[in-house]
């Protein structure tokens, strides 16, 4: 009788607490919040190589605002990947300046590359032309450019039908036509086409695109 | 036998735990702010300057603060910030922004 009493209560406080149990599980939940990273941590890469190539970069440039950013990112809810590796390259021919950054971040799925690759293409001189400006006249000579942005991430979705943009390198992704102008005036310049311009510049020249960065003119004679 | 008895009410107990826990689990909503994430990257990619920058996360909605070098442009509740430095290429600065959003 005392062992079949004993089963009771031992009954008794299972009840209880699978009631008690069962109370707590049908509270309201707070939200539960789950930061999203990718796509913005390597837009600030895209950006800061962007800033780079602006104003005159170098793997020390890169080295350094890469390093600033890990800084903030201590104590910022920046939430970057972690920078393993970031390079500059350059390739330069005769009608075509290439620019490009690579950083090497390490996510889940292991190492991955986030680059960005900025390419000017000249054309020939189609034709040749004075022009009066500000007192001073200058040769221009006509020639079409293509000038293009691709911004590779694992984050970013790739252009389906990229407009035409010349790189060496085999990098794939968002492929932009920014902006072209010229602080100076001198030169003009008309968009043609997706990413595709006719300017008119007196000789090798520098232009800049919409984000500040030199957009070279290579002039053949 | 005392000990078959204790091994099936711990049993009980077990299955019964983490049967609600399980419950509680679910009844938790996620909140991804893809949104203010995405919205940050459109206007880091688009944007070299602090003003289009501010411009086009303005544009974005659900954002309930944002700040500018710790100074609130916009204020309200900060559930989910991000952050983003803003190299400005035309005047040479940096400038810190944080951008906070709400379920």
């Amino acid at each position: 009788m005392r062992s079949r009493s004993g089963q009771f209560a031992l009954l008794g406080v299972l009840v209880l607490a699978v009631t008690i149990l069962a109370l707590v599980a049908q509270r309201p939940a707070e939200p539960a919040f789950a930061y999203e990273r990718g796509p913005m941590q390597s837009a600030q890469l895209i950006h800061l190589a962007r800033y780079c190539l602006a104003v005159g970069c170098s793997n020390a440039t890169l080295a350094s605002l890469v390093s600033s950013l890990h800084a903030y990112n201590s104590t910022e809810p920046l939430l970057l990947f972690p920078v393993i590796q970031a390079y500059y390259r350059s390739f330069t021919s005769t009608n075509r300046v290439e620019n490009y950054t690579f950083f090497t971040i390490q996510t889940l799925k292991g190492y991955e590359t986030v680059a960005l690759g900025v390419s000017a293409q000249s054309g020939s001189v189609l034709n040749v032309f004075a022009k009066s400006y500000r007192g001073l006249t200058y040769v221009l000579k006509n020639t079409t450019l293509t000038y293009c942005h691709v911004y590779a991430s694992p984050f970013f979705p790739t252009t389906a039908r990229p407009p035409p943009c010349p790189l060496s390198q085999p990098i794939a992704g968002l492929v932009y036509c920014p902006r072209i102008q010229d602080p100076s005036g001198v030169a003009e310049i008309k968009q043609i086409g997706p990413c595709t311009w006719a300017v008119a510049v007196p000789g090798n020249y520098t232009l800049r695109d919409e984000f500040g960065i030199p957009v070279k003119v290579m002039v053949k004679a | 036998m005392r000990h078959l008895e204790a091994l099936a009410i711990a049993l009980v107990y077990a299955v019964t735990i983490s049967l609600l826990y399980a419950t509680v689990v679910r009844q938790v909503t996620p909140v991804h702010q893809v949104s203010t994430e995405r919205a940050m990257a459109y206007a880091l990619l688009k944007c070299q300057t602090t003003p289009c920058l501010l411009d086009t996360l303005n544009k974005t909605a659900g954002i309930s603060a944002l700040y500018v070098n710790g100074t609130p442009i916009t204020s309200g509740d900060a559930w989910v910030c991000y952050f983003a430095i803003v190299y400005d290429t035309f005047n040479r600065t940096v400038t810190r922004v944080r951008v906070c959003a709400k379920p």
